[in-house]
């Protein structure tokens, strides 16, 4: 009995170290392969998220379309996640450019750490490979349905302090509320400590806080529907396609910004918009970009994936890389001046 | 009403019709023998299926992914019983007294009573969440930050009552767990603290690492210096069945522990934040201080494993209530559960209390039935489990250091996982050996940091007008009352103890 007890362990402990989760389900290529490179290989695609994540959708969902146009045999999404991003983006930044990892992660989270020096990054925002950029929900300013006012004007020319609930300090649903009380001047007091979005609208149930920001989700949908939260600013790419119906009576920050606070308000817009773009590390080659990126664009074409994409709730749009490399050089460009601006928005309270 | 009925029933239809219930068969299947393994539960196996949940039908995606989440703490008591390895985090309570009866020779006795009062906790908490789902709203709303913070600290206090009779090397290593999570990220300033430039750090000392080093690697390098097996009392096949049955029949007969237990368990649930491990160290510290006979709790006593388990079992009912409900995950695999909802197009809220009364309720009866079915198939193992405690330590040893290791790597898949848990292996074997009790230790660890961030998310709200909410002074009276018991009544454990 007890050699059957030990050949029974030792097979599961052997099964665990062979099939890992993510070995398990990566995606089986079934059509014709396309590309010699690719044939018989594995491609790595590093998500910055927990399994069931935003990141983790988006690559998962991916992962069949992308296989069938790039014509390797498998795709492995690997969840590096922890350190507010860094983990997963160091990761990324240090593989082999090979054309066999890629990945995503909260770029526009990360811009801000890279400006200020934050300690433990291990790669340059500016060098990464860029293949494109998803297109997501807009961020989405709420406010407490019973707030005395109705609308991002009204809340200007309110000089009430306006309790607005953001993650850990550093968070960009933090770091926005920072950002909007420079550049609309509202008189925002960033409460840093909640969880998630659900842990802040939470919070705004309970009349603790009166907004919160962040990506729109369907989280947001009944309580925009039954009156409890008031949408009132929309931050992002206005090239999101249709708006859902619960946002149309939000204003895009694009609209209202004043003259002088242009600057703050496009490096703040270039962390909305680059929510997550696709990346490769540093120094890939040309030939080896250019196959990526076009394999990436059919695969965001097929209309079959346009239909599971609207299913989790993605939106099934993206930009090219170009554009991604120009928002992010202008968010890292900045002039010492604005360092001053920026550094000094930061580590306000 | 009539509706609410027949949202009820074509609920339960939908899990016993169709492929549903194979699913959740196969759930429970892989969530006991992954909640058995050392350091894999809830989030491992959840973070194992929901990719595979990808392209299912919902209903047999949730069969699936709530059969395996909810019995892996039933599969966990079987290691934390027989091996003093919580098999997931919720499990460290159950090893005070679950192991020091397997070394009685009543491992089978010890196994029926954790098992059934798993499963007694998860049928309570299935129960709460098919009827009470509709009235949590304006108690969830009552427990703000402040709140949570004054329900921390009544945890902390209750560390008391995990010292045992070192009282002051207890308060001691209380102390330590609270140091200890202050590691990583500070919430209020966003600077990260005892990390130096290590990332893996930043985040804060991860939990699951820490138990195994603490209980996996210390019980190993004890039993590898002790030699033979775990315990020296002969196996009786027999014996162990009898134990089994005793141990199913004693939590009936003893059901008020099971249901008040449950009910501790569903409060932590719903409370955001507070999470299993809270629930399991609540519960027990609540029994041991309630008891006729509170220093045998430590020593074997059977009523310290029923209450540990039936809270960590009823604990998944609360935790569900709330992400059904609001969207807010009570626990980490509520979190991975609420990115399922979103797979699916679902928006946890006030929607699943109306137009999708049909799928809450499904929910709620896969709980229920996966609870019951889980118990069913893991009683009849026991009596093969069982032999591992009778198994040669030269046999056990490397393969649960091994089981230790690999359940700690799936923690982060992070190198530092298992540096973490050799760190904290021989900090145990040390700490054991001069007689530093170590569940003060983790519950120190699982709560500091939960009221470090509810403490300055109050303060940052209130100021500290915070401490004179109404609801946290009630909490603060009972936290002080807790602390003058013995003074106020000060012989009355010890009669107790006496007379019994």
């Amino acid at each position: 009995m007890n050699r059957w007890v030990f050949t029974v362990v030792i097979g599961v402990v052997i099964g665990l170290n062979i099939f890992q989760p993510n070995y398990l389900f990566s995606a089986e290529v079934k059509s014709g392969v396309q590309d010699s490179y690719y044939a018989g290989k594995n491609l790595t695609f590093i998500v910055t998220s927990n399994p069931g994540g935003s990141y983790d959708i988006y690559a998962r969902t991916l992962a069949p379309y992308l296989t069938k146009y790039l014509g390797c045999s498998t795709i492995t999404v690997n969840n590096v996640r922890g350190a507010g991003h860094i983990k997963g983006l160091n990761e990324l930044f240090e593989a082999t450019p090979d054309g066999l990892t890629i990945g995503m992660g909260n770029i526009g989270g990360v811009l801000y750490q890279q400006l200020t020096g934050q300690k433990g990054i291990r790669f340059d925002v500016k060098k990464f490979t860029w293949l494109l950029n998803p297109i997501t929900h807009p961020r989405v300013l709420v406010i407490d349905g019973k707030a005395p006012y109705k609308d991002i004007l009204e809340m200007r020319s309110t000089k009430a302090e306006i309790k607005a609930g953001g993650g850990g300090v550093g968070a960009t649903s933090y770091t926005d509320i920072l950002f909007l009380k420079e550049i609309l001047g509202i008189n925002f007091k960033a409460i840093p400590g909640y969880q998630n979005t659900e842990d802040a609208l939470l919070g705004i149930q309970r009349g603790e806080i009166t907004a919160r920001i962040g990506t729109y989700s369907l989280y947001y949908k009944p309580l925009i529907e039954n009156g409890t939260v008031r949408p009132v600013l929309l931050l992002g790419s206005k090239d999101v396609g249709s708006l859902p119906p619960t946002l149309k009576s939000a204003i895009w920050l694009q609209d209202i910004v004043p003259q002088n606070k242009r600057n703050l308000a496009a490096l703040l817009g270039a962390s909305s918009a680059l929510w997550g773009p696709i990346a490769a590390p540093p120094g890939m080659s040309a030939n080896m970009t250019t196959k990526l990126k076009e394999n990436l664009e059919k695969a965001l074409n097929d209309p079959a994936w346009i239909e599971a994409a609207s299913k989790v709730q993605l939106v099934p749009r993206y930009e090219k890389a170009e554009i991604i490399a120009n928002m992010v050089a202008g968010a890292l460009d900045q002039s010492p001046e604005m360092m001053t601006i920026i550094k000094k928005i930061l580590s306000a309270k | 009403m009539s509706d609410i009925f027949s949202q009820f029933s074509s609920g339960f239809i939908s899990i016993l019709s169709g492929k549903a219930f194979l699913w959740m068969l196969i759930g429970i299947l892989l969530g006991l023998i992954v909640g058995f393994i050392p350091g894999l539960g809830g989030n491992f196996i959840l973070s194992l299926l929901i990719p595979m949940s990808v392209g299912m039908d919902m209903i047999s995606a949730f069969a699936l992914l709530i059969g395996a989440n909810s019995v892996t703490d039933a599969g966990g008591s079987v290691s934390a019983v027989l091996l003093n390895i919580p098999g997931t985090g919720k499990n460290v309570a159950t090893t005070f007294d679950g192991f020091p009866l397997t070394k009685q020779g009543k491992a089978g006795f010890a196994l029926g009573s954790a098992l059934t009062a798993s499963m007694l906790g998860g049928l309570i908490g299935g129960i709460f969440l098919m009827f009470a789902i509709m009235l949590v709203r304006p108690v969830v709303l009552k427990f703000g930050p402040a709140e949570m913070f004054a329900l921390t600290l009544l945890g902390i206090i209750f560390i008391s009552g995990l010292t045992g009779e070192r009282v002051t090397k207890g308060l001691l290593m209380g102390l330590v767990g609270l140091l200890l999570s202050l590691v990583g990220d500070n919430p209020a300033t966003g600077t990260i603290r005892f990390s130096s430039d290590i990332i893996y750090l930043w985040d804060g000392l991860p939990l699951i690492p820490v138990i195994l080093g603490l209980f996996a690697v210390t019980e190993m390098i004890f039993l590898g210096i002790k030699g033979g097996s775990i315990t020296e009392v002969a196996y009786v096949p027999k014996l162990i069945s009898r134990g089994l049955l005793e141990g199913f029949l004693y939590v009936f007969r003893k059901s008020w522990i099971s249901i008040r237990s449950s009910l501790i368990g569903i409060i932590a649930g719903v409370l955001p934040g507070l999470g299993g491990q809270a629930a399991a160290f609540f519960s027990y510290s609540y029994a041991a201080k309630t008891s006729k006979d509170p220093k045998s709790f430590g020593t074997g006593n059977v009523e310290g494993v029923i209450a540990a388990e039936a809270a960590a079992s009823a604990e998944q009912g609360g935790a569900l209530v709330t992400t059904l409900a609001f969207g807010i995950p009570g626990n980490t695999s509520s979190a991975l559960l609420l990115g399922v909802f979103v797979l699916f197009g679902i928006a946890p809220g006030p929607d699943m209390l109306g137009t999708k009364l049909s799928l809450t309720f499904s929910i709620a009866w896969i709980f229920f039935l996966a609870n019951a079915v889980g118990t069913l198939i893991a009683l009849p193992c026991c009596g093969l489990l069982a032999r591992l405690s009778h198994l040669k330590g030269s046999l056990v040893v490397p393969l649960i250091l091994t089981f230790a290791l690999i359940g700690s790597f799936t923690s982060s898949f992070d190198l530092g996982d298992i540096i973490l848990t050799i760190i904290f292996g021989i900090a145990g074997y040390w700490m054991r050996k001069y007689k530093y009790p170590m569940a003060p230790l983790v519950l120190g660890l699982v709560l500091g940091s939960m009221a470090e961030r509810n403490m300055q998310l109050a303060y940052n709200l209130f100021g500290l007008n915070f401490l004179v909410r109404p609801i946290v002074l009630v909490i603060l009276f009972c936290g002080l009352l807790i602390i003058l018991w013995p003074v106020i009544v000060p012989n009355k454990s010890e009669e107790k103890s006496a007379t019994h």
